[in-house]
Parts: C-alpha cells; sequence; structure tokens
C-alpha cells in the first residue's frame, strides 16, 4: 500500500519532528531559561523536554525506514514540508511574527532542495545485477 | 545579535558534522543481504567516527536549546539549511561524490533563502 508508506514513514516523522520543536520551543519559552552551561543539562530534566526529544528520535527512525522504502530523490522534497509547518506552526502556536520575507526564504529553500533532489546523483537505485545498491 | 550569529553558525557546523561522520563510519561497509547487517553494523560500531557522530549528535541538540533561547523558531529553524549546503560540499570534498548543475543552483538557492531570512 503505496499512501500507508508514505503516511507512516513520510508524512508522521515530519509531523512528529515538527510538533517536537513546537513542545520544545514552547518549553524553552515558558521560563526554562538557558542562562548557564548547568542549565542546558537541566533542562534534560524537564519532561517535556524529554517528550520532543523521544519525537525527535522516533520520527529519524521512521524517516530512515522511509529511506529504505523511497528513493531518496523522492523522499528529499517532502523536507521542505517541514519549512512550511515550522513557519506556520510558530505563527500560530507560538506567536512569533510572520514577515512577507519569511515566505520568501522558505520559498528558496524548498526551490533549492527540490532542485537538488531533481539532480541524477540524489538517485540511489537498487542494481539487481550485482545485487546492491548502485 | 553576535552572539545568535555564533550559536546558530554551530548548530549548522554540528549539524553537517554529525552526517559526515557517521558517512565515515558507514560508507566501506557492504550490506548485500539479510546476513551481512549484523557483522557489518558491528564494524560500523568499532569504528571512531561513528563516535564523534553521537557526540555532535548530542551537542548539535544542547546548541539548538540554546538557539532556540535566544531566537524565534519561524527563524532559526530555516538557517539549518546551510548544512544541506555543507554536507552536499563535503560529500564532493570527502567522498568523491558529483555536484552537478542542479546541485549547485539548489545550493545556492538555498543560500539565497537564508541570506534574506538572516538580512530582512
Amino acid at each position: 500500500m503505496f499512501i500507508r508508506r508514505l503516511i507512516a514513514f513520510v508524512f508522521l516523522p515530519i509531523l512528529l519532528a515538527s510538533s517536537a520543536e513546537f513542545l520544545l520551543k514552547a518549553t524553552i519559552n515558558s521560563g526554562t531559561q538557558v542562562a548557564s552551561f548547568a542549565d542546558l543539562f537541566r533542562v534534560f530534566l524537564n519532561p517535556r523536554v524529554d517528550v520532543s526529544i523521544a519525537l525527535i528520535v522516533i520520527s529519524g527512525v521512521l524517516w530512515l525506514v522511509g529511506m529504505s522504502k523511497f528513493e531518496l530523490s523522492f523522499m528529499y522534497p517532502f523536507l521542505t514540508i517541514n519549512f512550511v509547518i515550522i513557519i506556520f506552526g510558530s505563527h500560530f502556536f507560538l506567536g512569533e511574527p510572520l514577515q512577507i520575507y519569511k515566505y520568501f526564504s522558505i520559498g528558496f529553500i524548498a526551490m533549492g532542495l527540490w532542485l537538488i533532489s531533481k539532480s541524477k546523483y540524489s538517485v540511489v537505485k537498487y542494481d539487481e545485477e550485482k545485487g546492491q545498491l548502485k | 545579535m553576535m552572539a545568535s550569529v555564533w550559536i546558530i553558525l554551530s548548530v549548522i557546523l554540528i549539524r553537517a558534522l554529525a552526517d559526515i561522520s557517521f558517512k565515515f563510519a558507514v560508507h566501506h561497509l557492504e550490506i548485500n543481504s539479510f546476513q551481512d547487517f549484523m557483522p557489518e553494523a558491528w564494524k560500523a560500531l568499532k569504528h571512531p567516527m561513528i563516535w564523534l557522530g553521537v557526540v555532535a549528535g548530542i551537542s548539535n541538540f544542547l546548541v539548538w536549546v540554546l538557539a532556540l533561547n535566544y531566537l524565534d523558531l519561524s527563524f532559526a529553524y530555516p538557517l539549518t539549511a546551510v548544512s544541506y549546503v555543507l554536507t552536499i560540499v563535503a560529500g564532493r570534498v570527502f567522498f568523491h561524490e558529483h555536484i552537478d548543475d542542479k546541485k549547485f543552483w539548489g545550493m545556492v538557492l538555498i543560500l539565497f533563502g537564508v541570506a534574506l531570512m538572516m538580512f530582512s
């Protein structure tokens, strides 16, 4: 099932990773200020930070599984969804300003990633004859 | 302002360092079947670069927390795209990977988008 694999190993990890970023930023905003080196390690004691780390790890594992199921050049353009979710989510969930230059900035980054994914060197194919990745 | 530039620069460098270290640890492996997986994964674990990758990965999270402490998420997150560019350049330098026109102009577009965010 193509659609199910796409949801499980492409969309789900993207959603988990961006949720983790929002949770992390919201936690830091709500008073977990980092003023010293010790504070930096103390943030790990915050359960909300631990949840966001867990989300990032699960997302990374799912994405890696996705890499084995889809071609790299197919996966990469989906990375651009991350940038879109992050700038809109930061506005709606965290109240960050959404200036027009942010649209253009992620627009250029997205086009760049898309173009890189179209390079013939971004395609990894399974070589049937040699029985290994080309 | 200067402090935030240094923090974001370290995020980008450390993120790329983690990916490049992992690549060093696994690029000699030959996993062609399921039987190969365990012995080859063991080889990777004994490779010193994988541990540099782990350290860089953890440091990346710490520096990222520091970055979010000072910067908006919608500002800092797009800037991390520079690490894609560094990784491609490192692929060329260390692993003789190819950079064709599409990759080159893709990198230029990413850098342009990031510059737009930085200097707006």
